[in-house]
């Protein structure tokens, strides 16, 4: 027999030793527990019939009854006061409000719109005149360029018709020429710019 | 010697022409002359100067049949030809014998008295004329001065149509 084996037989024979006395040591307990007197118990019940009579159970009832209406009144009346202050006490701050502070408050709304209504009527007068003034000067801009285009359209327009007018009259001029009706323009050309011509030649 | 170039002698090129002539003449002189030595060979006859050559002779008062006063003349030719102010006229149609006379007595009388000009026909210029003396340019024209009117070129439209 190994070890391992030996081992566990040890530890069998321990656990029931120790089970065998746990069973031994209840069974004693038990047995004291069952020798232990018990507690008595008594009951008790009271009649109410047999301790009030019937005149003084309706005398009772009566002045309860009675104390109950007083404390009742007594509650009433009181919450009456209250709701008649708590009334009057919300009837004069709701006129306090509506006087002073509600009134304040309308009138501040009321300037203040006024202000918003004034800035917003210059801020449009201005816009207007901003508009107004950008307005003319993209007319006169307009204005202007269309002059400038309608201008140079027709420094262009006469340059090129002057180009054929020229041409034409340069090439019909040159077949029939008159150098003989030409001799006095000519003379008096040269006669124009003879004095030009002799600083320029002679020098 | 000073020399006063006839009316009819006008142009560079007429003058490069009589000199050219000049020169024969005086080497048929020359070669007249030395035949003339040897009586042997051939007289040779010297050709009669043209008539713008002769001209010439009697403006500037030389014997034909000189050749050193030939000599000296066209020396004096080939050093006016080289100082003499020249221009080059533009017209619209090649003008007529008298037209040039009347531009070269104008020339000579105001600007200087020997003064040549070259004769240019071009139709496109309309009328007028365009001179041109060295560097410089006088555009006298119709066809500038219509350029440079163009914008009264209504006028002519307006007067049409009126």
């Amino acid at each position: 027999m190994d070890g391992l084996q030996l081992s566990l037989l040890i530890g069998l024979v321990i656990t029931s030793v120790i089970s065998l006395a746990s069973i031994i040591w209840a069974l004693t307990l038990d047995g004291k527990l069952t020798k232990r007197p018990s507690p008595k118990v008594y009951e008790v019940k009271i009649d109410a019939d047999k301790i009030f009579s019937e005149e003084d159970m309706a005398d009772i009832q009566e002045q309860t009854h009675k104390q109950l209406e007083d404390i009742a009144d007594q509650a009433a009346v009181r919450l009456k006061q209250s709701l008649n202050n708590t009334v009057d006490q919300m009837a004069a701050s709701l006129n306090d409000m509506t006087e002073n502070t509600i009134s304040q408050e309308f009138e501040k709304y009321q300037v203040s719109l006024e202000a918003l209504r004034e800035q917003s009527i210059e801020e449009f007068s201005k816009l207007q005149r901003e508009l107004n003034s950008r307005k003319v000067q993209l007319t006169e801009q307009l204005d202007k360029k269309i002059f400038d285009e309608f201008t140079a359209r027709m420094d262009q327009f006469n340059t090129k018709l002057s180009d054929v007018v020229v041409s034409y009259l340069a090439e019909s001029l040159g077949n029939e020429v008159d150098l003989g009706a030409q001799t006095t323009y000519i003379l008096q050309a040269l006669e124009a710019h003879k004095e030009d011509m002799k600083k320029d030649i002679l020098a | 010697m000073s020399i006063k170039l006839p009316i009819e002698l006008y142009s560079p090129d007429q003058l490069g022409i009589v000199m050219l002539e000049l020169h024969k003449h005086i080497s048929a002189l020359r070669d007249a002359n030395a035949r003339a030595r040897t009586a042997s060979a051939k007289v040779g006859t010297v050709a009669a100067p043209s008539a713008m050559l002769q001209n010439i002779f009697q403006a500037t008062d030389t014997a034909p049949e000189g050749i050193m006063a030939c000599e000296k003349l066209l020396d004096s030719l080939e050093t006016m030809r080289s100082s003499v102010p020249v221009a080059r006229i533009t017209l619209a149609d090649m003008p007529g014998t008298d037209l040039k006379q009347k531009i070269t007595t104008w020339f000579r009388s105001e600007i200087h008295p020997d003064f040549l000009l070259t004769f240019i026909a071009r139709a496109d210029i309309g009328g007028g004329l365009i001179l041109q003396a060295g560097a410089h340019i006088y555009d006298l024209s119709f066809r500038k001065k219509i350029l440079d009117n163009r914008q009264r070129l209504g006028e002519i439209y307006s007067k049409g149509s009126a």
